[in-house]
């Protein structure tokens, strides 16, 4: 399904007239930041183009570029504070939902900005999931959690049993809860329900799937465990993970980017930006010397 | 000032000696306050002794089956059976919740999911106000307006029917119902709405499938809540629901309610008599309903507050 709905365009627009943009194009005067080897080396799934925001007055984003490479790993690190959540849950917009939210500037997915008219988010939303911070199953079954993405989008409903055990699977939950679908997600323990939470993601068979510091309310042992799942989860999906650990953004991520003070510092493999950062912040703060 | 000494001796001489620093000496103005704080309680066990009292003789002087199940109050022939009084306020408050709880429900979803800030900050106050209006004037509105309409308009006879009262009362137990409605709304964690939008939902799917179930057991508090006061209202029922002392179900036909009937009969009943006792006896029975009525709503309350915090921890 297309994110741009007809509906949804002015009268005298037709859909044919938004043509995909080269995502390519868009870095070409911003290599002093995003290094031009990558653009040329990678697909890219999603590019964002100068985007700035606001939060009333308060000024969290100033102008970001940053391409989302397609089946890789993308982390976003910074201090807190950063705009670097802020960012996240401006690729599917979730920001609508924060009334005093003003952005400037575009996000596309596959060539089209998200922020133009026509756009329909129930479309946008399900090609780009998300998981929270907290895991926020919904008050119902660990069966229910898993189908409410699927029904609301009008599933033929003797599909669901085959896939629940799917995605449960693919969120590696599968074999902990088989034997107890009826059960309250309540009853599971945090780094379950977070998993649960990535299975509901999963269940509306987004491209991209965006993680806002998804480890940072569990122990390390579940920690592990979702990590291991997000490296495996690239093979078919697009990520972004906001992350405040360096840690993580080495281990599960493909590329990283730095943010500070609502900018962009660095973007670079992450192998590159941990061992040789251009910039002196960026250096201080991998290394531990602020945040 | 000995005493203190004394202590910091023991102290010295006996570490073992456990003492209770944070005990504090009652004085005079703790007593009073004291007081104060309890008359609402002593007041309340009085009334309840008082009402028991005077209502627990009615079974030994008529039968506590005759009472609670005759079908007829008729003081002259000293007939005093309360079922026509207690299938008179459930018709009532039936016709009441009928209208309220999904008028009431509607209400607190577009306060709480869709208003503009600005249009909430208006509405809730002027509907919070509904609650402070006096009930007499609800019945001598209601008494104006439908009763008239009913006699002149669609010919009944009387006006004052079971339905006119449940029309107005289900207005003045709107507020209970919006307002608790509303609380228990807002009260579901914004994380939920997010997971929902993030899943592709609209804003309706989010309130119907995720939202409202979420708050049940608040919204069922709110109903429950609601229905409290409606069962102990009295003016307005008064007023409105005309009078039957004869079992019927037809919400079209006057009927009593336990309030309206303590009302009208107290005044004419000697103090001391068999119907002293039985106005006594049926209002040991509202009593009882609505204390487990509103038992029942605050531990829903209790209830949904409970799983709130349990989830987002």
């Amino acid at each position: 399904m297309n994110i741009v709905n007809k509906k949804l365009l002015a009268k005298e627009t037709k859909e044919e007239d938004i043509v995909p943009v080269d995502m390519r194009a868009l870095f070409k005067d911003e290599t002093e930041i995003i290094p031009e080897k990558l653009v040329k080396k990678y697909e890219i799934r999603m590019a964002v183009k100068k985007l700035s925001h606001w939060y009333g007055n308060n000024h969290v984003l100033s102008g970001i570029s940053l391409p989302i490479f397609k089946n890789k790993v993308t982390a976003i690190i910074g201090p807190s504070g950063c705009g670097k959540s802020t960012f996240l849950r401006d690729l599917n917009r979730m920001n609508d939902l924060i009334k005093i939210s003003r952005v400037r500037g575009k996000v596309y997915l596959d060539g089209i900005n998200i922020y133009s008219e026509g756009i329909d988010l129930i479309q946008l939303r399900k090609k780009i999931g998300m998981v929270f911070q907290k895991p926020n199953p919904f008050p119902m079954s660990i069966r229910d959690n898993i189908t409410y993405g699927p029904i609301i989008h009008g599933i033929n409903k003797a599909y669901l049993p085959g896939l629940i055990k799917s995605y449960l699977v693919k969120a590696a939950l599968w074999d902990e809860v088989h034997d107890r679908l009826s059960e309250s997600a309540f009853s599971l323990s945090g780094g379950q329900q977070q998993r649960l939470c990535i299975a509901r993601a999963l269940s509306i068979e987004p491209e991209v799937i965006l993680f806002d510091e998804p480890c940072s309310a569990l122990d390390p042992h579940a920690t592990a465990k979702i990590e291991d799942l997000i490296t495996k989860l690239k093979a078919e999906y697009t990520v972004v993970i906001v992350t405040h650990n360096m840690q993580q953004a080495a281990r599960v991520s493909d590329f990283t980017a730095f943010f500070n003070l609502g900018e962009l510092i660095e973007f670079n493999s992450t192998r590159d930006l941990f061992r040789s950062p251009i910039r002196k912040i960026t250096e201080e703060y991998i290394s531990g010397r602020f945040g | 000032m000995s005493e203190q000494q004394q202590t910091s001796d023991d102290l010295a001489s006996d570490e073992e000696t456990i003492i209770a620093i944070g005990k504090q000496k009652i004085s005079f103005q703790h007593v009073v306050l004291l007081l104060a704080a309890s008359l609402s309680v002593i007041i309340v066990v009085l009334v309840f002794i008082f009402t028991v009292l005077e209502g627990y003789r009615i079974i030994p002087e008529y039968g506590f089956i005759d009472f609670l199940f005759g079908h007829e109050w008729d003081s002259p022939h000293e007939q005093y059976g309360i079922l026509p009084m207690i299938v008179g306020t459930i018709l009532v408050v039936l016709i009441a919740a009928v209208i309220a709880i999904p008028v009431g429900t509607m209400a607190a979803m577009y306060l709480s999911e869709i208003a503009p800030e600005i249009v909430r900050k208006i509405m809730k106050p002027i509907i919070e106000i509904l609650a402070s209006i006096p009930s007499i004037i609800y019945g001598f509105i209601g008494w104006r307006t439908l009763v008239l309409f009913l006699q002149n308009q669609l010919g009944f006879k009387s006006g004052r029917t079971a339905f006119t009262a449940g029309v107005v009362l289900s207005i003045m137990i709107l507020p209970t119902i919006i307002t608790i409605a509303d609380d228990s709304l807002k009260a579901v964690p914004r994380a939920y709405r997010e997971g929902s939008f993030a899943l592709g939902a609209t804003n309706w799917q989010t309130i119907r499938k995720v939202v409202l179930p979420a708050s049940s057991s608040g919204l069922t508090a709110a109903y429950i809540l609601g229905f409290g006061r409606a069962i102990g209202e009295t003016m307005a029922v008064y007023f409105l629901a005309g009078g039957g002392k004869n079992l019927q179900w037809n919400i079209f036909r006057g009927v009593d309610t336990l309030t309206s009937l303590i009302l009208k009969q107290l005044p004419e009943a000697s103090i001391g008599s068999v119907e002293y006792h039985a106005i006594f006896g049926a209002a040991c029975v509202l009593f009882l309903i609505t204390f487990c009525v509103n038992l029942i709503g605050d531990l829903l309350i209790r209830r949904f507050s409970k799983k709130f915090r349990g989830a987002s921890k």
